[in-house]
C-alpha cells in the first residue's frame, strides 16, 4: 500500500473551522455563557473635550440589579493603556478627550439594568475647546491635549538633496492627497467573558491580536501578577487590526473583580463605532519630479496623520507612512516628513496596511499624473523607475533581494493586454476604463522593535501531533495555515493534528498576529522544529517497534516502514511511550530585521501587488461600479490557496469600499455615521465579476525566509488603481477619496465631458 | 433589538382577517411579507398592540390577465412579480423597477401589497403603479372600494387605506398601442433606499408623436411626484433635446430635495434631471421601436 500523497492536497483545502463557522456550531467569546455571570457596560463621554468636574454615581448603585460602579477610584493599578505608551485613560478622571472616553462602568443582572444604570450616572462637563483639525492642533496657541503638546510622531527621512533635484526636472508634480477614515466593520464587535477563578486568578476571554500583549496591559492596570491573568484571545469575529488595542477587557476585569462573577461586555454597533480604532485620516502633500528621459529625480512629501485623542500605535503607523512614501522607486532624492498630530477625533490605530493604504494612494497617484505629462505609457514609466533585484529597500536599508516589483508590473501588464476587451456599452451614458496600481508592503514590526517570533511541537499523551502557537485566529485563517504546514512536513492527516492558539496559559510566545507576520512565523518555526521532531518520533517508533530507525517515515495515521506499510499508529506509539518525557520541541527567534537600518521601524521582507481595476463611470450621475479587480501578488509560496485567494479578494473588496463609499465622518468630535445603515461598506452587488489572483510564488535563491503574509498587501494598491481608471474613463483626477460622485459630475462639467445638464 | 408586546392571530380567510381588523382598529396592524414592519417593530418606532398575519390567505396571492388589465393580489411575492412572464409582457415597467428593490432574500419575502401600503416615498412599486395609471381595492367588513393611484398616496408613510381596511388587489391597466417604458434609480449602494428614482411610461401614435405620457419621480417628495406639467408639454410632441431640456427644468422646478448625509440637495436635483431625461429618452426609444 502506497501512501495517498493527494491527501495533502493544500490546494483546495478547506479550513479546519470553516465548517463551524458556515453552520454557526463554533463559539465566539462572545457566545460563552458562565453561571451567575453578570452584564456590564460602559458609560463613555458626551464631549470630545472637557474637564469633568464631578462624577456621581450614588443613584445609579441604588437600582435593583446594580451590582458593582467602578470609577478611576477603583483602578488599582496604572489609570492607562496603549500599546506604546500608555497614555489613555482607563477610566477618566478630570478630563475626557474624545466621545468614547470611558468614565465608568456598571455590572449588573441584566444588560437592561446596566443600560438604566449609565443613564443615572452624572457627570458635569466644563467645556473645552475642541480640535477637530490636525493643522489647527499644530498652531502655538492650541490647547493642549496632553502634557507634551498636540505633536504625538514626528518621522522623518531624507537623502540626497530633493531641491538640487527639482531644479534639474523637466516636469514637476505636486498634489494634496486626503484619506478618509475608515472603519474596520468586523462582524464581531469587541467583547466577551471576564471570569475570576476561585484561586484569585483572572480569565479573560476576550479576542484580541495578541493575547500575551493584553496580558501585560492587564497586568499593570489591576496591579496583578501577569502569570495569574490568563488570557484566551480566540477565535474573533475579525478584527482587521481594530482589536489589537485594548477594549473592553479591563472594563470587565474591574467589574469582575469588584463582584467577583463572571462579567459579559459586547458592545453595541454603535458603542464600538463610538469607543474603537479608524483608519488614520491623512493629508499628504507630494511634489515628484522627473526628468525628459522619465527618470524620477525627487520626491518631496509631507503627511498629516489625525491620530484623535491617544497613541495607540499612531507612531508605528506613521513611521510605515514615511517608509513607504517612495515605494518600490529607486529615487536619488528623497525628503519625507510626517507628523502624527492629537485632536479630539476618534481614535485613529492599527488597520489592514498599516498607513501603507494612504502614501501608495498618494505615490501611484503622482506615478499617474507624471507618466501623463511626459506621455509616457504608465507602466512602462514605472519599469523605469523601479528598483531591481539588490536595491535597497525604500529607507536605503538593506533588504531581502527580491524580484517581486518587477514580477507584479510584468503579471499586470499581461492581465492587460488580455483585459483590452472594453466589452461594447449598451448604454449610451456610460463610459469605462482601466487603470494599474503597484505596491510594496513590509512584513513584521520593523528594526528596533521587540518582534519575537516561536512555536512549539510536541506529542501528546493521546498521539497527537500537537502544534501551538501564541497567535490568534482572527478569521483570516491561521489554523488552516498552521494544518497545512503541519500536514505538509510530516505528510500527516487532519485528525493527527492537534492545534492550541489563543491561551496564554498553553501557548508558546510567538508574537502578535499583526504585521503580515503569522504565516511567515509559523512556517519559519516549523522549519526550525520539523527535523528534531521528526528524528524523535521515528527515534521512539524504532524502539517500540525494534525497526531500524532509518526505514521510518512519518505519514497518514502513524509510522511507516519505507512508505509501505504502517507500522505503528500515533496512537498506540503515545501508548507505549507513556513512561517516557512528553516530546516536545520549542523554537524562539525573532523576526527577520534589515542588518543595517538606520530608521526605526523600516523593514527587511516585502511583499508586493499590482492591481488591474476596470471601472464604469456613469456620466450622468457620476456613480463608479467596478467591473473587474485583478491582482497579482508576490509574497512567496502559497501555504493555504483558499486562505491566500481569500485574503486579496477580501483585501480587495475592502479596498473597493475604502475607494469609493466608506468615511467614517466626524463633526465637532462626534460621529456621524455611527451605524452601517448610514456607513456603508461593500455588498456582494458591489463585488466585480472578476477578480483574479495571480500568486507569483518564486522566491530568490538562497532565499530561506518562506512565505510572506498576505494579510495586509491585498488592500494596498486597489485605491489608486481604481482612481486611475475613473481617469481613464472620465479624464478626471480624483485627489480625495471616497471619489465623491458630485466631485466626478463637477470636474466632467469642467471638462465639457457631461452631455446634459 | 426585540419588538414590544403583542398578540398575534393568524385568519386562515379574508372575511376572517377584516373582521379582526374591524376589532382591533387602531391597535391592529397587518403582516405580511414584514421586510419593513419587523424592523420597524424592532426598533420601536412602532409598537402595535395585534398582529394579524396574512400570509396564510392564498386567495390574495395571484397574478391574472383580464381584458385591458392585469390583476395581482396583495400577498404576492415580489420575486414572483419580478420572474413573472405576464407581468412582464403587458405591464413590463414592472418587472423592470422590481429588481432596484431590496436583495433577493427580502423580494423573496415583500409583497407587492405590502410595500404599497408602507408608501415609502423612495419605494419601487408605488413610484412604478403611479407611473402605469394602477388603482388598487380596499376591503373592509362593509364594503370593497377602488381608488386611483393618484388618491392611494397622501404623504409620507400614510396611504388612503384606513386602519380597518385590508388592500386586498392592485389592478394595473394595459397600456394599447406602441408603449415604451423606463425605470432608473440611483442609490449609493445597490439595495438601499433611492437618492432619486425617475419612471417614465409613453404611448406613441405611427407618426412617433406622443400621445399620453406619464413621469413621475420618486424619492424627492412625500409621495410619487406626478410630473403633470412635463406629462401635458409632452402631449402631441415628438422627443427632442430641447424637449428634454424643457423636461428637465420642469423638474428642477417642481422639486425640492433637501440634503443629508448621503447626498446634497445639489447632486439630487441634478439626478433627478439627469434620471427624468433618462427614462423619458428610452421609454421613447422603446416606444418607437
Amino acid at each position: 500500500m502506497a501512501i495517498q500523497i493527494s491527501l495533502f492536497n493544500k490546494k483546495k483545502k478547506i479550513r479546519p473551522d470553516g465548517l463551524g463557522k458556515v453552520t454557526g456550531a463554533l463559539k465566539y467569546l462572545t457566545d460563552l455563557s458562565f453561571p451567575g455571570m453578570l452584564y456590564g457596560k460602559i458609560l463613555r463621554s458626551t464631549e470630545p473635550h472637557a474637564e469633568i468636574q464631578s462624577i456621581s454615581v450614588d443613584q445609579a448603585k441604588q437600582l435593583p440589579g446594580v451590582r458593582a460602579i467602578v470609577t478611576y477610584k477603583d483602578v488599582p493599578g496604572l489609570n492607562g493603556f496603549g500599546l506604546i505608551f500608555p497614555d489613555q485613560p482607563v477610566l477618566c478622571e478630570d478630563r475626557v478627550r474624545y466621545v468614547g472616553d470611558a468614565i465608568a462602568a456598571v455590572a449588573a443582572d441584566t444588560i437592561e439594568i446596566a443600560d438604566a444604570a449609565l443613564q443615572l450616572i452624572k457627570v458635569e462637563y466644563k467645556k473645552l475647546p475642541v480640535i477637530v483639525d490636525p493643522e489647527e492642533a499644530l498652531h502655538p496657541n492650541a490647547p493642549r491635549l496632553h502634557p507634551d503638546g498636540n505633536l504625538l510622531h514626528r518621522a522623518y527621512y531624507s537623502k540626497g538633496d530633493v531641491e538640487e533635484g527639482f531644479q534639474s526636472c523637466s516636469h514637476i508634480v505636486e498634489e494634496i492627497y486626503e484619506l478618509p477614515r475608515q472603519m474596520h466593520a468586523y462582524m464581531e464587535t469587541e467583547g466577551g467573558v471576564i471570569v475570576p477563578e476561585v484561586d484569585g486568578k483572572l480569565t479573560v476571554y476576550v479576542g484580541t491580536q495578541h493575547g500575551f500583549k493584553d496580558r501585560y496591559q492587564l497586568s499593570r492596570i489591576l496591579n496583578m501578577n501577569e502569570t495569574d491573568i490568563r488570557i484566551v484571545s480566540s477565535p474573533m469575529g475579525g478584527s482587521f487590526g481594530g482589536k489589537d488595542e485594548l477594549n473592553i477587557q479591563p472594563y470587565g476585569a474591574l467589574l469582575a473583580l469588584a463582584t467577583n462573577c463572571p462579567v459579559k461586555i459586547h458592545q453595541t454597533r454603535r458603542e464600538s463605532v463610538r469607543a474603537g480604532l479608524k483608519r488614520h485620516p491623512m493629508k499628504i502633500t507630494m511634489k515628484t519630479g522627473v526628468d525628459d528621459s522619465g527618470k524620477i529625480l525627487s520626491h518631496k512629501v509631507k503627511i498629516l496623520a489625525d491620530t484623535g485623542a491617544y497613541a495607540t500605535l499612531g507612531p508605528a503607523v506613521l513611521d510605515f507612512s514615511v517608509e513607504h512614501a517612495p515605494g518600490p522607486y529607486v529615487i536619488p532624492n528623497i525628503e519625507i516628513e510626517g507628523l502624527s498630530v492629537f485632536t479630539n477625533n476618534g481614535v485613529a490605530g492599527e488597520f489592514r496596511g498599516f498607513g501603507g493604504n494612504q502614501v501608495t494612494f498618494a505615490l501611484e497617484g503622482q506615478i499617474d499624473r507624471l507618466a501623463e505629462k511626459l506621455k509616457m505609457d504608465p507602466l512602462e514609466f514605472r519599469e523605469k523607475n523601479l528598483r531591481q533585484v539588490d536595491s535597497p529597500g525604500p529607507l536605503g536599508q538593506k533588504i531581502a533581494p527580491t524580484s517581486g516589483a518587477r514580477d507584479v508590473l510584468e503579471a499586470i501588464k499581461e492581465k492587460l493586454h488580455e483585459n483590452t476587451n472594453n466589452s461594447h456599452l449598451s448604454d449610451q451614458w456610460k463610459v469605462t476604463g482601466t487603470g494599474v496600481a503597484i505596491s510594496i508592503h513590509g512584513g513584521g514590526l520593523g528594526v528596533g522593535r521587540i518582534d519575537p517570533a516561536g512555536g512549539r511541537l510536541s506529542f501528546t499523551k493521546e498521539g497527537k501531533i500537537e502544534a501551538a502557537f501564541g497567535f490568534e485566529e482572527c478569521g483570516q485563517g491561521l489554523l488552516a495555515v498552521i494544518e497545512t504546514l503541519v500536514m505538509e512536513e510530516f505528510k500527516c492527516k487532519e485528525d493527527d493534528i492537534r492545534i492550541v492558539v489563543g491561551d496564554t496559559d498553553s501557548v508558546p510566545i510567538s508574537g502578535s498576529s499583526t504585521a503580515s507576520r503569522a504565516t511567515s512565523m509559523v512556517w519559519n518555526s516549523i522549519q526550525r522544529m520539523k527535523e528534531t521532531f521528526r528524528d524523535e518520533i521515528l527515534e521512539r517508533a524504532s524502539r517500540v517497534t525494534d525497526l531500524p530507525v532509518n526505514e521510518l517515515t512519518m505519514g497518514p495515521n502513524g509510522i511507516w516502514l519505507t512508505d509501505e506499510s504502517l507500522c505503528i499508529s500515533y496512537v498506540e506509539l503515545a501508548e507505549k511511550t507513556l513512561n517516557k518525557p512528553l516530546l516536545k520541541v520549542e523554537t524562539s527567534f525573532n523576526f527577520p530585521v534589515s542588518p543595517d537600518a538606520v530608521v526605526d521601524g523600516s523593514h527587511f521582507l516585502y511583499a508586493f501587488s499590482s492591481v488591474l481595476a476596470r471601472v464604469e463611470v456613469d456620466l450622468l450621475t457620476g456613480k463608479v461600479k467596478v467591473l473587474d479587480l485583478e491582482q497579482a501578488i508576490a509574497a512567496g509560496p502559497v501555504v493555504s490557496l483558499l486562505g491566500y485567494q481569500g485574503q486579496i479578494e477580501g483585501g480587495g473588496i475592502m479596498a473597493l469600499g475604502y475607494s469609493l463609499m466608506e468615511e467614517a465622518k466626524m463633526e465637532n468630535g462626534a460621529y456621524v455615521n455611527d451605524n452601517f445603515d448610514t456607513y456603508l461598506i461593500p455588498t456582494i452587488q458591489d463585488v466585480p465579476f472578476v477578480m483574479n489572483v495571480e500568486a507569483i510564488e518564486k522566491l530568490q535563491e538562497g532565499d530561506i525566509y518562506g512565505p510572506r503574509g498576505v494579510g495586509e498587501i491585498g488592500t494596498i494598491a486597489v485605491a489608486p488603481a481604481i482612481v486611475k481608471a475613473i481617469h481613464d474613463a472620465t479624464g478626471c483626477w480624483v485627489n480625495k477619496l471616497p471619489v465623491s460622485r458630485e466631485f466626478l459630475l463637477e470636474q466632467m462639467a469642467t471638462r465639457g465631458e457631461k452631455r446634459w445638464v | 433589538m426585540k419588538p414590544a408586546q403583542f398578540d398575534y392571530y393568524c385568519p386562515k380567510t379574508v372575511d376572517e382577517a377584516l373582521t379582526l381588523l374591524e376589532e382591533s382598529g387602531f391597535d391592529g396592524k397587518i403582516i405580511a411579507g414584514g421586510q419593513s414592519l419587523v424592523p420597524i417593530m424592532n426598533m420601536r418606532l412602532s409598537t402595535p398592540d395585534c398582529l394579524i398575519d396574512i400570509n396564510r390567505l392564498q386567495d390574495l396571492d395571484f397574478i391574472d390577465y383580464e381584458e385591458g388589465l392585469v390583476k395581482i393580489g396583495t400577498l404576492t411575492r415580489q420575486n414572483r412579480v419580478e420572474t413573472s412572464d405576464l407581468i412582464r409582457q403587458h405591464i413590463g415597467l414592472l418587472s423592470e423597477a422590481v429588481p432596484f428593490i431590496g436583495h433577493v432574500q427580502t423580494r423573496n419575502r415583500g409583497t407587492i401589497g405590502g410595500s404599497l401600503v408602507h408608501a415609502d416615498p423612495t419605494a419601487e412599486i408605488p413610484l412604478a403603479l403611479m407611473t402605469m395609471g394602477g388603482s388598487v381595492h380596499i376591503a373592509s367588513t362593509d364594503e370593497v372600494r377602488t381608488v386611483n393611484a393618484e388618491d392611494f398616496f397622501v404623504t409620507y408613510l400614510t396611504t388612503d387605506v384606513m386602519p380597518t381596511e385590508l388592500l386586498t388587489e392592485i389592478h394595473i391597466p394595459i397600456w394599447e398601442g406602441r408603449v415604451g417604458y423606463s425605470f432608473q434609480e440611483i442609490s449609493r449602494r445597490h439595495g438601499d433606499f433611492a437618492l432619486v428614482a425617475s419612471a417614465c411610461q409613453l404611448s406613441v401614435d405611427d407618426q412617433n408623436r406622443i400621445s399620453d405620457a406619464r413621469l413621475v419621480l420618486g424619492g424627492v417628495e412625500s409621495v410619487p411626484l406626478l410630473v403633470t406639467e412635463a406629462n401635458e408639454l409632452l402631449h402631441g410632441e415628438r422627443l427632442t433635446d430641447s424637449l428634454l431640456d424643457k423636461v428637465a427644468s420642469i423638474v428642477s422646478k417642481v422639486i425640492e430635495p433637501e440634503s443629508d448625509l448621503h447626498a446634497s440637495a445639489d447632486y439630487r436635483r441634478h439626478i433627478a434631471q439627469s434620471l427624468a431625461k433618462r427614462t423619458l429618452q428610452e421609454a421613447y426609444v422603446k416606444a418607437g421601436r
